[in-house]
């Protein structure tokens, strides 16, 4: 086990993850590492299927049956004690029970599912409290479950605490599903897709929310999203994913002013800006993700890419450092980035 | 909740009326004199037509139907249900008799198809697709296909007449004990037969509930999973088994005519066969009477306990 360094509060190393079906094996991560720092924001980005949510669930031991963590691990630094190996874990067991939305809490895309229908908010929150903070009197349960909505900017908490899910609108239940996570105060929150299924105005609040939350709590956060322009307003390093791989890693500036990957730059690309007018020239990236099932042998990026060569299609690049926070898996870092974006 | 409840009672009036005409109808439409069944061959080969109208008037029997009818149903009313045609015993009086037998079979087999089959679900739905869930799914599909009299039939040589665990037939008389030891195996072979369906539908729900969303927050929320499944999977879960239990209550009582003469058990069941036998109407109608409120209560109290599970239904 490496140690650890500076303010990394987990780090995942080379994780390769599987899911199995109809003996059938998807290899879905294929070696992904990145570090978690305190107060910061780790947005994870990429299409459809390239494995960010899984990345997510697999930190916490959520994956589903079918699914192994084959290679690679999980480590979660605790204040002044040695690190844990969450991939070591047994699965549901009393250890990663422990830390789930103690030290790491999570929060689903889609709040209108993710609450229990048939419970209160305010019980499902004093749910958590209780399984972590044993002893409190219900009075207490519940002034922190009304406190914990009312963090979150949801008016008259001590009404809404006692409301059932389909009585709250989509941004309140995300904000009841944030105010359930950050219950326990935990040192990270995952955060999948949060604002998927809300509008524009609501998500914008809820990304303030969550800013908040990281510069008062120093809670580091982790942000899974497709959406460029989220990662633009909230990311302080991104990683970018396809197809199970981090293509490219480093701080928001360094990725979105110097992208090296291909694909990274053909992402760029493809976005409107705002304020540019409307004869934008879009590039979308040309052919179609490939079948998970029947992937590329080397690069999985390689059939879509202007500088494959014959070495990617035989070999997936290694990480390829460019600064001391910023690396690729590309074997052409460098070429025709002059003219790129 | 009060309101829908008085409106539901309310509607069921109008129900009950043409159901029970509908049951008179059908008695009506029977082939054969019920004359045939009171009075035997012979003395009946040597009385003349005025004789035969005569006895029709006293018991009642004669005019049109829908005056006969109506004429049950003011009885009804008034709290008399009638006499028997047989042997002129008042049906109320042979009704208080026999259904606390049946009642009490049914009851028994109820629970013990609700507690068997929601465990053996839940269990089914948690290990699904091991060795356990195939072993229940073949378990519960022979119990869903084996015909309750042959359950029966092979219940009784095997743990009666064999093993001598459980007397044959009849109803315990001697305490609390005798019956209870009585009960037990025409309420176990009742209850087996329905288990299956409750326990095919509790597996389907509760794998439903456990592939939603809010059972992926349970667990990231620490919580175990005994827990998970109990709080969260089950709990959703139960609402539509609860449907499910809720309709079968009058088919209990249909459904133990059966094994109550198999198990010579003394409840309505061959009591009620015998009287559409002999067309006696007022036994017929009284039973008849019984399922259908049976059927449309149960079905009221389905509504209040989906309203209850289940916070996003309103009664209204």
């Amino acid at each position: 086990m490496s140690e650890r360094t500076g303010d990394v509060v987990l780090s995942v190393k080379d994780l390769h993850v599987s899911f199995y079906t109809n003996r059938r094996c998807n290899r879905v991560l294929r070696g992904v590492s990145f570090d978690i720092r305190r107060g910061r924001t780790l947005c994870i980005v990429g299409e459809s299927g390239c494995g960010k949510s899984v990345t997510a669930n697999a930190i916490l031991r959520l994956l589903p049956e079918l699914s192994r963590i084959e290679q690679g691990s999980v480590t979660y630094w605790r204040e002044g004690e040695k690190g844990i190996r969450l991939d070591q874990l047994k699965k549901n067991g009393r250890e990663v029970r422990a830390l789930r939305g103690k030290d790491i809490a999570i929060i689903f895309q889609d709040p209108m599912t993710a609450l229990n229908p048939v419970y209160t908010v305010g019980k499902q929150i004093r749910e958590m409290i209780r399984q972590h903070k044993r002893g409190m009197r219900r009075k207490e349960l519940r002034h922190e479950s009304v406190q914990a909505l009312a963090a979150m900017g949801i008016p008259a908490a001590e009404i809404r605490d006692g409301e059932y899910p389909h009585q709250f609108s989509g941004g309140m239940r995300q904000r009841a599903m944030i105010a359930m996570a950050m219950s326990c105060d935990p040192k990270i929150l995952l955060a999948d897709e949060p604002t998927t299924a809300l509008d524009v105005t609501i998500s914008a609040q809820i990304f303030e929310l969550m800013n908040a939350l990281k510069r008062e709590h120093g809670t580091a956060i982790v942000m899974i999203t497709h959406n460029m322009g989220v990662v633009a307003e909230m990311a302080d390093d991104v990683a970018v994913m396809y197809m199970g791989n981090i293509v490219e890693y480093g701080s928001v500036e360094e990725v979105f002013v110097h992208p090296v990957h291909p694909y990274t730059r053909a992402l760029l690309r493809s976005i409107p800006v705002l304020g540019k007018g409307k004869d934008q020239q879009l590039e979308p990236i040309r052919g179609m993700t490939p079948d998970p099932f029947h992937r590329p042998k080397g690069c999985q990026f390689c059939p879509r890419c202007d500088f494959a060569t014959e070495r990617c299609e035989k070999e997936m690049p290694q990480e390829e450092w460019l600064s001391s926070g910023h690396y690729a898996r590309c074997f052409h870092i460098g070429e025709g980035s002059v003219n790129g974006k | 909740m009060l309101n829908f409840i008085i409106r539901k009672l309310l509607g069921m009036i109008p129900m009950l009326l043409i159901i029970t005409l509908l049951i008179y109808a059908g008695i009506e439409l029977m082939p054969g004199d019920v004359i045939d069944f009171l009075i035997p061959m012979d003395q009946l080969a040597e009385m003349n037509p005025e004789q035969i109208a005569a006895f029709k008037a006293a018991k009642g029997l004669d005019g049109p139907m829908i005056t006969r009818y109506f004429s049950w149903l003011r009885g009804v009313c008034t709290g008399d249900l009638g006499y028997s045609l047989q042997n002129n015993m008042p049906v109320g009086v042979l009704m208080l008799q026999k259904l606390p037998a049946t009642i009490e079979l049914s009851l028994a087999a109820l629970i013990i198809s609700s507690v068997l089959g929601v465990a053996l679900g839940l269990i089914s739905a948690i290990r699904n697709g091991k060795l356990a869930d195939n072993v229940l799914t073949v378990a519960g599909m022979i119990g869903v296909a084996i015909p309750q009299f042959l359950f029966g039939v092979f219940c009784i040589i095997l743990f009666c007449l064999n093993l001598k665990w459980f007397p044959v037939g009849q109803r315990g008389t001697a305490g609390l004990l005798d019956e209870m030891h009585h009960l037990f195996l025409p309420a176990f072979v009742l209850g087996i037969s329905m288990t299956a369906g409750v326990m095919r539908y509790s597996r389907s729900s509760m794998l439903d509930s456990m592939n939603c969303d809010y059972v992926k927050t349970a667990r990231a929320k620490g919580l175990p999973e005994w827990k998970v499944n109990l709080f969260h999977g089950f709990r959703v879960a139960c609402t539509p088994v609860m449907v499910l239990i809720g309709f079968r209550l009058p088919m209990l009582i249909s459904g133990s005519i059966v094994i109550e003469n198999i198990f010579q058990w003394p409840g309505v069941g061959k009591w009620f066969t015998d009287a559409v036998k002999t067309q006696n109407t007022p036994i017929i109608m009284s039973v008849g009477l019984f399922m259908v409120l049976l059927v449309l209560l149960s079905s009221l109290l389905v509504d209040i306990m989906t309203a209850i599970l289940d916070p996003r239904v309103k009664l209204s």
